[in-house]
């Protein structure tokens, strides 16, 4: 005997029947029932079920109640088989189709800043690229997050799990092999580097293992109805290192400085200890309150008058980010284009590291997601800085130029100054900032990116008869006119490996200049300061 | 071609030369005879070939006739299959009745079984608290007699600040009735009074344009023209969950902590007056639980959070979370390995220009009779924080 389908419910029909559900709600989910003889089905609207009964709203037949003993239920939105079950929650949407990624059990581990905000969002997008259903699971440690991914149903579903415990744990589990994915807001320490090597796991520090997902910068916040608006670099030194410890000791109302920090796995602390306090030979005071939740920690000081602290720009929330004064007069805002160009003191990365390219398929396909321009749109919606070059016009950069004057009689030259300001006033700055490895010529793992971008830019329509300005700088260091020629011969090195990578002669007109240590775009004063200025820019006409 | 065939009398010329026998002779008689010189066996058939005309009048006719018989055979065994059809519907249909009363006979000799234990229970534990009741389950496949008299109700919507619709229903016969209001795929059961009228608001967290439909007791249907007056102004929240546990979607506005003004909940929801005012007083955008639910009863439970915008503000950040443990300890079969091990929940958010993202999630079991840790109260990785920019 053939079998005999009753239709129940369609979109547009409403069952003649009424179940009560008291003041309560129900959700219209679709079930077929199958009689287990197998000669007779039927679907209509779930209403409830448990492990004896289902009760369903069907069309022609109104509210039914069918003995499970007899009963199966067959399709995709019956409960799951074993646990007793809730009649499933429905997409209020059209479901997207679903595509298998073969199942996975893939594990994230590492930086706050990035599995907090950034990477929930990009396997969102990933998941939706694919067309695959996504379900978090919370965890009670709410720095844990689980994503199951469901895809064909005799393959199962994967299932990504995300650790965001900090930067350092990225690399500890990494040598661990518990994890095949490390998030990390700083670059990896020669130390980490060497226990992963011998881990047989190879050298992280190369192209194909770290990879630059964003950019980001610390900002130090104070809560938004803080009278603080800017504060000089030595008194932030002063304040986290706990040497001035009350608001009067700056002129303030008095108040005792509350201070806030992330705990010391976090790579956001990392780069502010070896930017702000190892830097200037001093620790975190132990008086500061401690979190692994960047967002945790921005709210605390956003609702404390008292409070200061420091986080991603991402996680700036409902607090007040400070200007940044600089020893040698430089004042820095937390701009995007200041940190898309690495010119701002905080400036960081971001960074995901694996142990060359993933075997799983679905740690590939991440992957490639996540280090594509269309991720790029996820980073900047994720409040990150994204890599997509933009343009700021001279009047922008025209106060750093100027600071030059600043600068002892040894390190300035009147002419290549002049000559500067006429080669850059009638040009835009483009983000894309090219800087090399320490002490070296060499383009480091982001300039590399970049180049490839810059080439992509550069063969477009908008781009293919600009005038293209590649300005060469170093640091202080050093004879001028030895720095000048340093500065000419990096510039000439991206301009090596523009073309190497596809640009032709004919593309574009591309000018290749060296100005030494002209325009700082830090003080000089620090290492990673000296490193910042070593750099090429572009601008463009 | 087919040939016609003819037999001449009395034209053919005699041919031959065989001899007549007796019996044919005998044979002839007045009237009907032949001519005696006719031999009808010597009568030669002479084939005449039809007319074109009279060949293809008969091609037709033959043409008509298979047509019609073809016709006639299918109309009546499609006729056959339909009668066996309606056959096989009644059967099932009976099959699925008897069923059903079989089920439901056996869920009331259930529940008379429990209810009976539960009160020698309650007789052996005096201390013991009331019996939790299942809540009834109509099932109704007969049109009622007044249905046919009952005219249609008078419904009317009116768009109402924060983005629901007031929707009003009188129909003096139906009174005490139940109607059902579906939203999208959400089904909401009211009832209607002692006056048959009712009032209500329906939150518009899918938007304005979702088909909306009132169902009344009878079947009887009607769309619903979902006005609304203020949806580009307002951000909604909402989460949707089956399992019959109680969760709250809390939001703190601006870094606002448990117990301030700007920790919005189910037990301190603000009204959109209240939420209206903060707006005018600091610039800020400010919210307001525009619906809420106990999870106590059958079926879906939906919880909405509304934030009115201000248009001026730049920057801010509403932190949202789910409290799965707003009623104390995990207990009523929602821990460990029970019936509700798992809460499954939707999330819905509807941004003032229209977008509408869906997610999903889940939330873990806790050991039964055991607290969730604090850590795990104000879960944040399901609902998404909202972020207002320019």
């Amino acid at each position: 005997m053939s079998r005999t389908v009753v239709k129940i419910w369609t979109s547009a029909g409403i069952a003649a029947a009424l179940v009560v559900i008291g003041a309560g709600a129900a959700i219209a989910t679709e079930v077929v029932l199958r009689l287990k003889s197998g000669d007779l089905q039927i679907s209509g609207e779930l209403v409830s079920s448990d492990k004896t009964k289902y009760t369903i709203n069907s069309r022609s037949l109104g509210s039914l109640t069918l003995d499970a003993a007899h009963f199966d239920c067959i399709s995709a939105g019956c409960p799951k088989e074993g646990a007793a079950a809730p009649a499933p929650v429905p997409a209020a949407h059209a479901p997207e189709p679903e595509r298998a990624i073969g199942p996975s059990q893939l594990s994230i581990s590492g930086s706050n800043t990035v599995g907090n905000l950034l990477m929930p969002a990009l396997i969102d997008a990933y998941a939706a690229k694919t067309g695959t259903k996504l379900v978090k699971v919370v965890s009670t440690d709410p720095l844990d997050l689980d994503f199951r991914m469901a895809g064909h149903q005799e393959q199962g579903a994967s299932v990504i799990a995300l650790h965001r415990h900090g930067s350092a744990t990225a690399f500890t589990d990494l040598a661990k092999q518990v994890a095949q994915v490390g998030m990390s807001s700083r670059p990896i320490k020669a130390d980490e580097a060497q226990k992963l090597i011998e881990a047989r796991l190879g050298d992280m520090r190369l192209p194909g293992s770290e990879h630059i997902l964003a950019l980001d910068g610390l900002v130090v916040l104070v809560a938004p109805d803080s009278p603080v608006v800017s504060l000089p670099m030595q008194t932030i030194v002063e304040i986290f290192s706990g040497q001035i410890t009350d608001w009067s000791q700056l002129g303030l109302p008095a108040g005792p400085i509350n201070v806030y920090a992330p705990t010391p796995e976090s790579g956001t602390f990392d780069t502010f200890d070896q930017l702000v306090l190892k830097a200037n030979k001093v620790a975190l005071t132990p008086n500061a309150k401690r979190t692994a939740n960047h967002a945790e920690q921005s709210d605390w000081v956003a609702h404390d008058p008292l409070g200061i602290g420091f986080a991603g720009i991402a996680y700036q929330r409902n607090s007040k980010a400070v200007l940044i004064q600089s020893s040698c007069g430089l004042t820095s805002s937390p701009s995007v284009f200041s940190m898309k160009t690495e010119d701002y003191p905080l400036a960081r990365r971001l960074f995901l590291y694996t142990s060359g390219r993933p075997r799983d398929p679905l740690a590939q396909g991440l992957l490639d997601f996540a280090l594509s321009q269309q991720a790029q749109t996820i980073v900047k919606q994720s409040d990150f800085i994204d890599q997509i070059p933009e343009l700021a016009p001279y009047s922008t950069q025209a106060d750093r130029i100027a600071n030059s004057t600043n600068a002892p009689a040894e390190n300035f030259d009147a002419a290549l100054m002049a000559t500067l300001t006429d080669d850059l006033k009638s040009r835009e700055r483009l983000s894309v900032t090219f800087r090399f490895q320490t002490a070296s010529s060499v383009l480091d793992n982001k300039a590399l990116a970049d180049v490839k971008r810059l080439v992509e830019l550069l063969k477009s329509d908008d781009y293919v008869k600009k005038s293209i300005l590649l300005a060469g700088f170093a640091d202080s260091k050093g004879l001028f006119s030895v720095n000048a020629e340093l500065s000419r011969s990096r510039a000439k090195a991206v301009l090596d490996a523009l073309r190497a990578n596809g640009l032709s002669s004919t593309q574009s007109k591309i000018i290749v200049k060296g100005y030494g240590e002209l325009a700082p775009v830090a003080c000089n004063d620090t290492q990673e300061s000296l490193q910042r200025n070593r750099r090429v820019e572009v601008w463009v006409r | 071609m087919r040939s016609l065939t003819v037999t001449l009398i009395g034209l053919a010329a005699v041919g031959g030369s065989e001899p007549l026998n007796a019996d044919d002779s005998a044979g002839l008689t007045a009237g009907t005879k032949k001519p005696w010189f006719v031999d009808p066996r010597r009568l030669p058939e002479i084939t005449v070939l039809p007319s074109p005309e009279a060949v293809e009048a008969a091609r037709k006719a033959e043409e008509q006739k298979r047509v019609l018989d073809e016709t006639a055979a299918r109309l009546k065994a499609e006729e056959e299959r339909h009668i066996a059809q309606e056959a096989e519907t009644q059967r099932q249909v009976k099959e699925l009745k008897r069923l059903n009363e079989e089920a439901k006979a056996k869920a009331d000799e259930d529940r008379a079984r429990a209810e009976a234990e539960a009160r020698q229970n309650e007789a052996a534990k005096p201390t013991a608290g009331p019996a939790a009741k299942s809540a009834p389950i109509r099932a109704s496949t007969n049109i009622p007699a007044y249905a046919l008299t009952c005219p249609s109700p008078a419904i009317s919507t009116e768009p109402t600040q924060g983005g629901r619709t007031k929707i009003a229903v009188k129909s003096s016969c139906r009174a005490n009735q139940t109607i059902e209001v579906k939203y999208g795929p959400i089904v909401t059961a009211r009832a209607l009074d002692g006056t048959g009228s009712a009032e209500f608001l329906l939150d518009l967290f899918l938007g304005g344009e979702v088909a909306a439909t009132l169902t009344l007791a009878d079947g009887e249907q009607h769309p619903l023209a979902l006005p609304a007056q203020d949806l580009g102004d307002v951000t909604k929240v909402a989460i949707i969950w089956n399992s019959k546990v109680n969760l709250d979607l809390n939001a703190f506005e601006y870094a606002a902590v448990t117990g301030e003004e700007g920790y919005v909940w189910a037990g301190a929801p603000r009204d959109v007056a209240a939420a209206a005012a903060l707006v005018a007083r600091d610039g800020r955008g400010h919210g307001f639980m525009s619906s809420t639910d106990d999870g106590q009863h059958e079926g879906a439970k939906v919880e909405v959070f509304t934030l009115m915008r201000s248009k001026g503000q730049d920057k801010g950040t509403i932190a949202m979370a789910l409290d799965y443990a707003a009623s104390g300890t995990a207990s009523n079969g929602a821990c460990a390995a029970g019936s509700e091990a798992e809460v499954a929940v939707e999330v819905v958010v509807r941004d003032f220009d229209g977008a509408v993202s869906h997610e999903n999630g889940v939330i873990p079991a806790v050991g039964c009779a055991s607290a969730r840790p604090a850590s795990g109260r104000y879960l944040k990785g399901i609902v998404p924080d909202l972020r207002i920019r320019h």
